[in-house]
């Protein structure tokens, strides 16, 4: 979560410069702050991808059912590969269209092609399907890109020290990619514990409150709707504060703010 | 699908937590932004660094300020949607809550405030404490660095349901934090 986070953050902090920068309402500090931001990115992801790869042993051992579903295996198998794509269903116990990598789950997985990896016929309970699957191919999708653009845009820091126009605009564009990372990963999580609310011992089920339909449909409309206005607001206020002009240091307006240096540059 | 109060319930809790958890991952990773911008000042001197730290510190009060509001009604819901969760794993996670509730006040609300109001009135070194607690507190209270972390540990008993087959007798668990520290992410 903490180099989720760090990357969010990054590619926030890079992609709103770039976008000011496109629309040339930046300063020198605008630079410092998107070198500071694909930098980060650019190291971050590799350390991710890695804590990744320890998270998804560890989920095998304690929440095999969680995987089973990430990769839509339905049978038990061993060299079981990897499904790239593919449209779950869950009542046909089947991926239809289904494009595999051969042992590459497997390897993926155990560490080993021959590995052996539970399906999810396999299992009492399992989560639904397809939204496990979606979400876990979202989440390593993004990944993907972000590799790619902070990689691509680190290289171009290191030999130009500066972005050319098309990594601007992908950085920019990539501003919230980090959101729908880990909203995709977060619902791997927690659609994948389903239905245990505590793994083997508690379902969700047993422990939801039985209000009245009438009042969780009026509850649940209310929440939505405060939640698009503020998300509105949000990214409005974020707006206003990136579009206005980057200060230069003679318009420097910060009243105390004085050089702690002792220089004024 | 059936709308019956299960189905509803689940859609309610997701929205909720979708909505929330997106700014607690850009405040989380953003503090050490602010603090890498705040001692690039004071090393330098270079009143560009200041310019970004401001700048970014004002996303960074917007944003926290949206994650407080939306992580509240997340709590209440254990209480009005799945009040059984709270029942069953309560031994365990509500001390968790209770900590992370007394850090959250203590620790990131008095740093925070440091940070976000009292630039011009503590000292440069004082300012840079705070903005150094700040990121580190926060996580504390969440996700963070140990394994022995409010958030995540409720999580993980959650997930991996050791905790509730620690030994006990009658309503007492015997959940120490060592065992805590010890459950699987």
């Amino acid at each position: 979560m903490m180099l989720a986070s760090l990357l969010t953050s990054a590619f926030l902090v890079a992609g709103v410069c770039a976008w000011r920068m496109i629309q040339g309402v930046d300063g020198p500090a605008t630079k410092m702050v998107l070198k500071t931001g694909i930098y980060t990115a650019a190291i971050i992801i590799p350390l991710q991808i890695l804590a990744g790869d320890l998270h998804g042993l560890n989920t095998l051992e304690h929440q095999p059912a969680k995987v089973a579903a990430m990769e839509a295996v339905w049978e038990t198998e061993k060299g079981a590969g990897f499904t790239l794509i593919g449209l779950p269903d869950e009542e046909a116990r089947e991926t239809r269209f289904a494009l595999k990598i051969p042992y590459a789950a497997s390897l993926i997985l155990t560490h080993e092609l021959e590995g052996e990896v539970k399906g999810l016929n396999d299992f009492e309970a399992h989560p639904p399907v397809a939204p496990v699957f979606w979400s876990f191919r979202v989440m390593t999708g993004v990944g993907t890109l972000m590799l790619l653009v902070s990689w691509w845009g680190a290289w171009q820091l290191f030999r130009r020290g500066a972005l050319n126009n098309l990594a601007l605009r992908a950085v920019s564009l990539m501003t919230f990619s980090g959101w729908v990372a880990s909203v995709a990963g977060w619902y791997v999580t927690e659609i994948g514990r389903q239905p245990w609310i505590v793994q083997g011992l508690v379902s969700t089920a047993d422990v939801v409150a039985q209000h009245p339909t009438a009042t969780l449909s009026g509850t649940l409309f209310g929440y939505v709707g405060l939640y698009i206005a503020l998300m509105i607001a949000y990214m409005k206020a974020l707006r206003i504060m990136a579009v206005k002009p980057a200060k230069t240091l003679e318009q420097d307006s910060n009243p105390l703010g004085t050089p702690l240096m002792g220089t004024s540059a | 699908m059936e709308l019956d109060p299960f189905v509803l319930s689940r859609i309610q809790f997701a929205a909720n937590i979708t909505f929330h958890i997106l700014f607690p991952t850009i405040t989380i990773g953003l503090g050490w932004f602010l603090l890498f911008f705040r001692v690039r000042y004071t090393q330098t001197g270079n009143m560009y660094w200041e310019h970004a730290y401001n700048f970014w510190v004002k996303v960074y009060a917007l944003t926290f300020a949206l994650g407080v509001v939306s992580g509240i009604t997340m709590s209440f819901q254990f209480g009005t949607n799945w009040p059984g969760f709270m029942e069953r794993t309560g031994n365990i996670a509500g001390p968790l809550l209770g900590y992370e509730v007394l850090t959250a006040f203590f620790l990131e609300a008095s740093f925070l405030g440091i940070m976000l109001f009292g630039k011009q009135r503590v000292s440069n070194r004082t300012h840079l404490i705070s903005t150094f607690w700040w990121p580190s507190a926060h996580p504390c209270r969440r996700f963070g660095f140990s394994r022995s972390i409010p958030g995540c540990t409720r999580r993980r008993v959650m997930r991996s349901g050791k905790g509730s087959s620690l030994p006990r007798v009658g309503r007492r668990s015997f959940l120490t934090p060592r065992s805590l520290i010890a459950l699987p992410t």
